[in-house]
């Protein structure tokens, strides 16, 4: 299984997407999975849970993951932007990462996640 | 007597016919002649000189026959006494007391025409004696002339060597006669006259006689005079010169008035000549003397123009009656010397047809040549007026651009103060004129704009920028805000010109409101854009993990694919702006809800706001098909009773929302939280910051939702 042993953070505000991605995390064989709706929320979860890697979406209607993202490249905790927003991602202050473009399909989303976990 | 009378009238001698008494009895025509005293009747006797000699003359003729001779002396008118000599003889003695005597008289040396020759020599020599008195009084008249006139007058014998000298040579040189008779005239003559001097005496000298002479003389101090001097010769009665004699006068003073004259009469034309502005002198003849540069124009097609006649030339250049009417002011200032001023006077020219304006006065005043003359000076007002007509013509379009502008216009000095405002700008900011011009534009400004455009004006007066536009709020005096589009400009002046700011002040308060709706629209696109696509896709998905079969499939996700599409429409119906409760739980639930009265909805008409419509569509959406599979809805007798109204928790007013469902079969609570579940519980809750309840009782599933106002549009 790709994802197997993974911790797995969702940041996503729009649920049914974040539902959907972890029933597809699950299926690739995550050992765990959290979902955060604001960016808040996923702070307090990499510092309280044990996140192996995260699928970050951009723009969150009302902020932006920017903090993040810069979070998770501090802690060296892989992850990959989940988005349709690439346009955001051209400001040189998001680290780099891969960006998987909504929608996605299934099997790119757990690959290049396995790919970023990887590396 | 008659008998005599006859043969005296024939003798061509003067006769006389008397009586030995000495009365005259006849006088023949050469008698009464000579003897104009005598007539018919005369006593002969008595008018005489010696009445007894002549008394005895007449005896002796009266006693003798043939002529005796003899002397009569007869008193004349005049006093004197002429002498005649008479023959004298009886001519009829009837008796001897009446004899008749014939008288013949003859003239003496003594007699009448040699008193007249006398006379003649008297007076010849009378008026030689008044002649020469006169001469003698001429010649002392003369004397004291010369003793006392101002000109110098002197005379110089052929030695050069002075003879008289008068006293005003001696006031003119300083010499006194007693030094410089005798002495060389030499010392009189500067060394550059000396020549002329000698030719002047060699002239005089072969008879030549000289007018007046303008040269030099020097004083005794040395000074050089200028001097007229008017030289003569002194002949001897033979006619050989032996002198000379100069007048001398002083002409300094004429010399230098000329000179001055000949610089007044110069600066005069140049003065004249030389001017901008037209002016032009008229002489005493009524003729152009004198035409300024810049009167040339005026006079362009009077050829020749100098000498000419300024009646001619002005009827040449102006219509009748108005020309004749200028020659009228003219001439009555020339003869008046009243000075004639006309500030305006407009008139289409004679010569070229075109409309010219002058301003122009006319004054009397004396010429160089001494004469009175006049002078008119004019100023050409016809460009000007052009000009002013134009400046005119453009102030009345500044001033209706200005005050019909759709915008509000004004000009503000640079501390802010008011110059000028149009009524636009009143009735945008709400205020009246006066109203307005009490407060500054900065004062209305709305303090969250002040440091911007604080900032810009600043920029602006420092030349940094040409000019800014930005956006602004006002408080109108109603209190309301108006947004206003400000583009400022600054009209920069020099020293005589002042700066100000023009402000063009536009209401934007619509466009504004346009521009957040669409700003918020474009945002609404985006963020569906990115996201629909991915939420259908996770809605698939989903769908497909709980469906049991490729048709259960197709159902569930064609239904909810339109209850998303359901909510989507009325919120384009809504203009993106919010969609009513009522109408969204009636649009959700129509293709569910099946007979009348098995849906019961009741509550305030309330406004979602667009999040909160979508959320609650899917949520009601979901509520509907597990009510139609497993509810309510899934026998006939079900109904299903939405009702809303508001409540206040923990202080905040919230909106509740409640789906109860009565008759159905009796549910419990489901084992696997599908999608369905996920929104109805999750989504709403999440996305809403709302809190969710659901129950399953016995009578069937109740649904409770309190929404943060925050959600509702007001």
């Amino acid at each position: 299984m790709l994802l197997s042993g993974q911790h797995i953070l969702i940041l996503e505000d729009e649920i049914l997407i974040a539902m959907d991605l972890a029933d597809i995390v699950r299926d690739a064989g995550a050992e765990s999975v959290v979902s955060a709706t604001t960016a808040r929320a996923a702070l307090q979860h990499i510092a309280e849970d044990s996140i192996t890697s995260a699928i970050l979406d951009v723009n969150l209607g009302e902020e932006l993951s920017l903090a993040v993202a810069l979070k998770l490249k501090e802690m060296k905790i892989p992850f990959i932007y989940h988005t349709g927003r690439t346009d955001i991602l051209a400001d040189a202050a998001w680290p780099e990462a891969p960006v998987v473009t909504k929608p996605a399909l299934e099997t790119s989303l757990t690959e290049i996640l396995f790919a970023a976990t990887s590396a | 007597v008659s008998k005599y009378e006859a043969v005296l009238a024939s003798d061509p001698r003067a006769c006389l016919l008397v009586s030995v008494e000495g009365i005259v009895q006849s006088a023949n025509a050469a008698a009464r002649h000579i003897l104009p005293t005598i007539e018919q009747g005369s006593n002969l006797i008595s008018q005489s000189a010696s009445p007894d000699d002549v008394s005895a003359y007449l005896r002796l003729c009266a006693r003798t026959r043939g002529p005796i001779p003899g002397k009569i002396g007869l008193n004349a008118e005049d006093g004197l006494t002429s002498l005649w000599i008479c023959h004298g003889g009886l001519v009829d003695h009837a008796s001897s007391y009446n004899a008749l005597i014939v008288l013949r008289l003859q003239d003496t040396k003594f007699g009448k025409a040699a008193f007249e020759k006398l006379n003649q020599k008297i007076n010849a020599l009378n008026s030689e004696i008044a002649w020469k008195s006169r001469a003698e009084l001429a010649s002392a008249h003369l004397a004291a002339i010369v003793a006392t006139s101002t000109d110098a007058i002197y005379s110089k014998d052929l030695n050069k060597t002075v003879t008289s000298w008068n006293l005003g040579a001696e006031r003119m040189f300083g010499y006194s006669a007693k030094e410089i008779i005798g002495k060389s005239v030499l010392c009189l003559i500067p060394a550059e006259k000396l020549d002329e001097e000698k030719m002047i005496l060699e002239r005089l000298i072969a008879g030549e006689s000289l007018k007046s002479v303008e040269t030099l003389r020097q004083t005794r101090e040395g000074c050089l005079l200028e001097v007229s001097i008017t030289p003569s010769a002194i002949r001897d009665r033979s006619g050989r010169t032996i002198g000379f004699s100069q007048i001398v006068r002083d002409i300094t003073a004429r010399k230098n008035n000329e000179r001055s004259l000949v610089a007044a009469h110069s600066t005069f034309e140049k003065l004249i000549n030389n001017s901008p502005f037209g002016i032009f002198a008229v002489d005493a003849d009524f003729r152009i003397t004198l035409v300024s540069a810049g009167a040339h124009k005026a006079f362009a097609n009077v050829h020749p123009l100098i000498g000419r006649d300024l009646a001619e030339a002005l009827r040449i250049i102006w219509p009748e009656p108005e020309a004749s009417e200028f020659i009228g002011h003219f001439r009555e200032t020339l003869e008046t010397g009243h000075t004639y001023h006309s500030p305006n006077t407009v008139l289409s020219r004679r010569d070229t047809a075109e409309l010219e304006a002058y301003d122009w006065k006319v004054e009397r005043l004396t010429l160089p040549d001494g004469r009175l003359g006049i002078v008119c000076h004019y100023y050409d007002l016809s460009e000007r007026q052009l000009l002013e007509a134009a400046l005119r013509e453009s102030e009345k379009r500044f001033r209706g651009t200005f005050e019909n502008a759709s915008v509000g216009i004004a000009h503000v000095g640079l501390q802010g103060e008011w110059l000028d405002f149009n009524d636009r700008l009143c009735e945008l900011l709400g205020y009246s004129r006066t109203e307005l011009l009490d407060r500054s534009l900065k004062c209305l400004q709305h303090p969250d704009d002040q440091a911007a455009s604080a900032e810009l004006l600043g920029q602006l007066l420092a030349g940094k920028l040409p000019h800014f536009q930005c956006e602004e709020r006002y408080f109108r005096k109603d209190g309301s805000i108006v947004w206003v589009g400000v583009s400022v400009g600054l009209q920069s002046g020099n020293e005589s010109d002042f700066s100000f700011l023009i402000y063009v002040v536009r209401d934007i308060t619509s466009l504004k409101a346009a521009q957040d709706h669409q700003t918020f629209l474009m945002g609404e696109l985006a963020h569906r854009s990115k996201n629909q696509l991915a939420v259908i896709n996770a809605m698939a998905r989903q769908t497909a993990r709980n469906a049991s079969s490729l048709d259960d499939f197709s159902v569930l996700f064609e239904r909810r694919l339109k209850g998303l599409a359901v909510s989507i429409d009325l919120l384009v119906t809504g203009k993106w702006s919010g969609v009513g409760l009522g109408e969204l739980i009636d649009r959700q639930l129509e293709p569910f809800k099946g007979d009348q009265g098995r849906l019961r909805c009741e509550g305030p008409v309330v406004l979602l706001n667009n999040t909160a419509a979508e959320a609650i569509g899917l949520a009601l959406h979901e509520l509907a098909t597990n009510c139609l599979k497993y509810g309510a809805w899934s026998v006939p007798a079900g109904i299903v009773e939405v009702t809303w109204n508001f409540e206040t928790a923990n202080d905040t007013p919230v909106l509740r929302l409640n789906w109860v469902e009565r008759g159905g079969p009796h549910v419990s609570k489901p084992t696997h939280r599908g999608f369905g579940h996920n929104v109805i519980e999750k989504l709403v809750a999440q996305k809403l910051n709302a809190k969710v309840d659901l129950a399953y009782l016995s009578d069937g599933v109740t649904w409770t939702l309190l929404l943060p106002s925050n959600q509702l549009i007001t």
